[in-house]
């Protein structure tokens, strides 16, 4: 009897608490979903809006004016500088440009007066077929600085240039003139291949310093023509 | 003795060497000044700071250097060898190679920024240098043209030696020839009076001036 007793009793104890925990899950449930406190939210959202718009209406900038000069110096200085290592850049990018896709640079030229060397069956006779072409020398073994030099004669500028040539058998020294024609292109005043070892010769690819664009010397008169032709061999 | 003049062997390990020397006392100036900033206060702990730097971190950074300036040479003799020709194509085109071998390791894209920068960067080396000597070339175009004379001189081949003593006499008969002409017509000037009252008839006078006209063309062509 006792022990039916105690057995009803905690039967009954855990019918009675099933029911209460139901019933405070039940009330948290409500109370998340309370339209009270929904509104409650919703009306913190509209204050935050509020808020916001006050401070948009306010400035808040109350730096002194002494330095907001300064920082605009600082910005215009940092400007300046700025502007002056893109010119300096853009410099640089001119000449290198200007160095390699420009068909009147010593680059060019030179690359034009090679190719006919090296075409050449007479030059290649000479020194010998697979010829290499460079510049002068520097102290660290780099040949590719060609030794040119401009000038003006007659209101054309000109173009003196000289670079080497080597092949299998002998190495030679090209001397070249450019100068622009007539027509406005360049063309060569002269084109030599000049042998360094044996046999020191000299192959003429081009010779047009006949065809100089010859200034009428004053002293001389119409009788003396033949004066004038002479003269031009001093222009080479 | 040829193999021994060209350049472009040796010139790998020279540049090499070279690059490793400037990596050296740049990275030890960089490395000495970085460890002397960053090491704690006192004069004796900055100075054993920056010395403990440079023997930390020198050693790698002359080795990049050399390692680039090893790659650098090796593709320049390469391009020089493939293309038969010195230029500044050979340069830009090495550095943009030497970027790209050295970044290797991390990745195609990595390679790609590393080749475009060593382009960059020669490019701007390249055009530097072309400016400098087209200044040169324009400023002291006179001087140039005599020194580039004198060159010619100097070198002394036969026929260009022989066009220029051509040209020397050629210039000298003409100077000949001028002071000839000018001492004829001072001659033809001072006479013509004489002639004038010595001779009465104006005919006679018209006939001999052709004449002496011929004698002295005569001459001048045995003078030339």
């Amino acid at each position: 009897m006792s022990r039916l007793a105690l057995l009803r009793n905690l039967v009954t104890q855990r019918q009675n608490l099933l029911p209460t925990n139901f019933a405070r899950l039940k009330c948290a449930a409500a109370m998340h979903w309370s339209p009270h406190l929904r509104q409650e939210a919703s009306r913190d959202g509209g204050g935050s809006l509020q808020r916001s718009q006050d401070n948009t209406q306010v400035s808040t900038d109350v730096r002194p004016i002494g330095e907001k000069i300064k920082e605009n110096t600082k910005t215009a200085s940092y400007t300046a500088i700025i502007i002056a290592g893109l010119g300096v850049t853009c410099v640089m990018f001119f000449a290198i440009f200007r160095e390699l896709f420009s068909s009147e640079s010593p680059n060019n030229i030179y690359a034009d007066a090679l190719r006919r060397v090296v075409e050449d069956p007479r030059v290649q006779d000479a020194i010998g077929a697979p010829i290499k072409g460079f510049g002068e020398t520097s102290r660290r073994g780099r040949r590719q600085h060609v030794a040119h030099s401009s000038y003006e004669r007659n209101g054309k500028p000109h173009m003196r240039m000289q670079f080497y040539v080597q092949g299998l058998r002998n190495k030679a020294t090209v001397q070249l003139e450019s100068r622009r024609s007539d027509s406005g292109k360049l063309e060569y005043r002269y084109l030599f291949v000049q042998l360094d070892h044996y046999p020191r010769t000299t192959i003429i690819l081009e010779d047009n310093r006949a065809f100089d664009p010859t200034p009428e010397p004053a002293s001389a008169g119409s009788s003396f023509g033949n004066l004038a032709l002479m003269s031009n061999s001093r222009d080479k | 003795m040829e193999y021994n003049r060209q350049p472009c062997p040796i010139r790998i390990v020279e540049d090499c060497g070279c690059a490793f020397m400037m990596g050296t006392m740049g990275g030890s100036l960089f490395q000495y000044l970085k460890g002397f900033r960053n090491a704690p206060s006192g004069l004796r702990r900055g100075l054993h700071g920056g010395i403990e730097s440079v023997r930390l971190r020198t050693p790698a950074i002359a080795g990049s250097f050399a390692i680039w300036g090893a790659t650098f040479s090796t593709v320049d003799c390469v391009m020089v060898s493939y293309r038969q020709r010195e230029d500044s194509w050979n340069a830009i085109v090495s550095g943009a190679a030497t970027g790209g071998i050295l970044a290797a390791r991390n990745g195609i894209r990595a390679m790609a920024n590393s080749a475009f920068v060593g382009c960059l960067v020669l490019a701007m080396l390249e055009g530097a240098g072309a400016a400098v000597a087209t200044i040169y070339a324009s400023d002291g175009g006179v001087k140039a043209e005599e020194s580039l004379i004198t060159v010619d001189q100097q070198m002394q081949r036969p026929q260009w030696e022989t066009s220029v003593a051509d040209s020397n006499l050629t210039g000298a008969e003409l100077e000949r020839v001028l002071d000839e002409c000018r001492a004829y017509r001072a001659h033809n000037k001072m006479q013509q009076p004489m002639r004038s009252d010595a001779v009465e008839g104006k005919e006679l006078g018209q006939l001999m001036k052709p004449m002496h006209s011929l004698v002295d063309l005569v001459k001048l062509a045995e003078i030339v």
